[in-house]
């Protein structure tokens, strides 16, 4: 018997907390870092700042949420793609946390950050196979390559502080993204 | 008898459209003094995959729905790319991703997806 309950709505609410939440505490801790310049300085000064505990807030609350919003990702009745970018993730919402916790220049920070972002890429990759799978979601699998793409652009056309904000502006978009198509699609869930 | 919906026929026309505009793009990047083409290399990039993207909305389109809506995100995506590469002017860019955005819009149409999987090969 094949079930169908609309349950993976309150992760992707999660989901949808977690980035809005990153957002705006790393909007108040740059406006409240005298002196930040965008494009000149990284978003890594800012958290070596006296206003550097909102951003480190928002990356652990955004982290944790983000673990937990993609526990509805993983428990989707059997998609492999869904599964896999649900538990990437969660790895990635765990590292973001430990970006937070360890100083700037700890090699703990360093290390946390670059797995951060390579699971994030591959969570990614794997909602692309997912949505363009039996042409599931077509507009939020093309959105994803799209932030990709442009993402390598950023990486090649401008300095560091730049293409990092182009990244989290990426990020928070893809995740907010993730969490409406989680709050549109139902939960299929198989029983025997 | 054709059954090639409007929507797929605008799919093809707004393909040659972002082709031609990313063409005059690339020329106008053309510097004279000093003779710099390698930027003319990306423009070349969003032309062939504009003019590609217009071609999957013939009848004799070989590809399945996902990578029609894949090479519309993927063109948009490099579009986007080569005008923060500043190989081509920002207004073109902006032009460009316009049709790009509509072309992946007609792309993931329930439309185009019915006539590609059903309907493409009846003419």
């Amino acid at each position: 018997m094949i079930s169908e309950k609309k349950s993976g709505g309150a992760f992707a609410v999660l989901s949808i907390m977690a980035a809005s939440l990153f957002f705006l505490l790393m909007m108040i801790a740059i406006a409240d870092t005298p002196g930040w310049a965008f494009g000149e300085d990284l978003i890594g000064d800012v958290s070596t700042s006296d206003s550097g505990v909102y951003l480190r807030s928002g990356m652990a609350l955004g982290g944790i949420l983000l673990a937990f919003g993609s526990i509805g990702m993983v428990f989707n009745g059997g998609r492999p793609g869904k599964t896999a970018e649900g538990v990437l993730l969660m790895i990635s919402g765990i590292l973001l946390v430990w970006v937070a916790f360890f100083e700037h220049d700890d090699p703990i920070n360093k290390v946390a950050l670059m797995l951060f972002i390579i699971t994030f890429v591959l969570a990614m990759i794997a909602s692309i196979y997912d949505d363009f799978k039996e042409n599931r979601s077509m507009i939020y699998g093309s959105l994803t390559v799209l932030l990709l793409v442009v993402s390598i652009g950023a990486y090649a056309a401008y300095e560091p502080a730049m293409y990092q904000v182009v990244w989290i502006i990426e990020a928070v978009i893809w995740v907010i993204a993730r969490g409406i198509n989680g709050l549109c699609e139902p939960t299929i869930n198989k029983r025997k | 008898m054709k059954v090639r919906p409007k929507i797929v026929k605008a799919g093809f026309w707004f393909g040659i459209l972002g082709g031609l505009i990313a063409g005059i793009a690339t020329i106008m990047a053309f510097v004279p003094e000093t003779a710099e083409a390698a930027n003319m290399w990306l423009g070349a990039l969003v032309v062939v995959l504009f003019f590609a993207l217009g071609g999957l909305f013939m009848n004799d389109g070989s590809v399945s729905w996902g990578v029609v809506v894949f090479m519309a995100a993927l063109a948009t995506g490099v579009a986007v790319a080569v005008t923060m590469f500043g190989a081509m002017d920002i207004w073109f860019g902006i032009i460009i991703t316009a049709i790009g955005v509509i072309e992946i819009l007609i792309a993931a149409n329930s439309l185009t997806g019915r006539w590609i999987k059903a309907d493409r090969l009846i003419r």
